[in-house]
């Protein structure tokens, strides 16, 4: 079984206990760009796990109100990415050890399960694991992951980014009733292929999409508001606006360098706007005519 | 109001911050810990870029002054409310370590 993110392709074996059943990343199974880095993944169940001795690196935890709540530790320790998940109410799995080697293209997965005795059904990329190696996956990849809405319109790629609330999703239905393509509307994967700057969707839970790519011809920062304007923020201030929209647990001089380098970057190529939009069909023709 | 010679000389405090340069602008990441926070990045337009550079831990805000007047058609008194006004938010930010 091969899974195909952005430029990345993920191929898996497993111990036997292991199931995959493909759920957030069901239709990802088709590779929609060729793909230049290839990572050998093995699933395995443990009766225990052990930990880095050191102290994390990074640590996070679920929202408040998460139906399955844990806390997640990062180790950075010389090539290898430790990502540990402790869930608290999880019914199957009660642990996960995963270890990122980008050099290798290697990631290991260790499951803790409740019981030694049950047989996992997971998908590979089942949340917050998932959403934590894609992290790391896109900035090794001089990439990186957004809280944004991406649409692709007659070959234009846009995205409209912002945190939750300044209506990435209501901006997306807009566009998607007005012909538009919507590539997601909440996060994306953006990063440099052959000189052009693309985004990409991901595996999500709660959504069920087929993978997409669009370029990018614009970035706009939405804000609701009530008449459409905008202004240019394209240089240094875009591109530090755009980073405050992107998910980055960054402890590493190398990997905050280098993601620094590539928002100047796209700053330079890629126009960067602030959008402020009322919430009514004019703002499509709003941002088609920029 | 405080003069230029009421303050002493300063270093940037490179133990603190990641500094990225950006064209004409510097860009400077919080670091505690290894830990890299982002979302309090400051951004130094180019007289702050430049008054950053030039304190090296060696120069007084006097030679700093001068250097300055030396390059651009500016009047002294510009200058020195524009020194101060930076080493002031620069230390509230703790990007400066003071030399003794």
């Amino acid at each position: 079984m091969d899974i195909f993110l952005a430029t990345q392709k993920f191929s898996f074996i497993k111990c036997d206990q292991i199931e995959f059943y493909l759920d957030v990343s069901k239709f990802f199974t088709e590779q929609i760009i060729d793909y230049n880095t290839h990572f050998h993944c093995c699933y395995n169940i443990t009766g225990i796990i052990t930990l880095p001795k050191a102290v994390p690196d990074f640590l996070g935890h679920s929202l408040d109100d998460a139906q399955i709540p844990y806390e997640w530790k990062i180790y950075k320790i010389n090539d290898n990415l430790f990502i540990h998940i402790d869930f608290f109410e999880n019914e199957t799995i009660k642990e996960v050890l995963a270890v990122l080697n980008f050099s290798e293209k290697t990631i290991l997965v260790e499951l803790l399960p409740r019981s030694l005795t049950t047989k996992i059904k997971i998908d590979p990329f089942f949340h917050p694991l998932g959403s934590l190696l894609m992290v790391y996956l896109s900035h090794y990849s001089s990439g990186f992951l957004i809280h944004a809405s991406g649409v692709s319109d007659n070959g234009n790629g846009y995205v409209f980014s912002g945190v939750s609330g300044k209506g990435k999703s209501t901006i997306s239905q807009l566009w998607k009733q007005q012909g538009a393509t919507v590539l997601n509307d909440d996060r994306l994967w953006i990063q440099k292929v052959d000189n052009e700057w693309k985004i990409f969707n991901t595996p999500m839970a709660y959504y069920s999409q087929e993978p997409k790519m669009a370029t990018i011809s614009k970035i706009f920062l939405i804000t609701h508001s009530p008449e459409n304007y905008v202004n240019n923020i394209s240089g240094t201030t875009g591109a530090l606006r755009v980073m405050s929209n992107c998910i980055q647990h960054l402890f590493d001089k190398k990997i905050t360098d280098s993601h620094l380098d590539t928002l100047l970057e796209i700053s330079e190529q890629i126009p960067i706007y602030k959008l402020g939009f009322k919430p009514t069909f004019e703002v499509v023709d709003f941002v088609r005519d920029i | 109001m405080k003069k230029l010679t009421d303050y002493p000389i300063y270093n940037f405090n490179t133990n603190f911050f990641l500094a990225k340069e950006a064209k004409d602008d510097l860009v400077l990441v919080p670091v505690i810990d290894d830990i890299y926070f982002m979302s309090n990045v400051i951004h130094l337009n180019q007289t702050a870029t430049e008054l950053l550079k030039e304190l090296d831990g060696k120069k007084t805000l006097t030679e700093v002054c001068e250097l300055i007047l030396s390059r651009y058609d500016v009047e002294k008194d510009v200058v020195e409310k524009d020194i101060i006004q930076f080493i002031e938010q620069a230390l509230e930010k703790n990007i400066l370590e003071e030399i003794n």
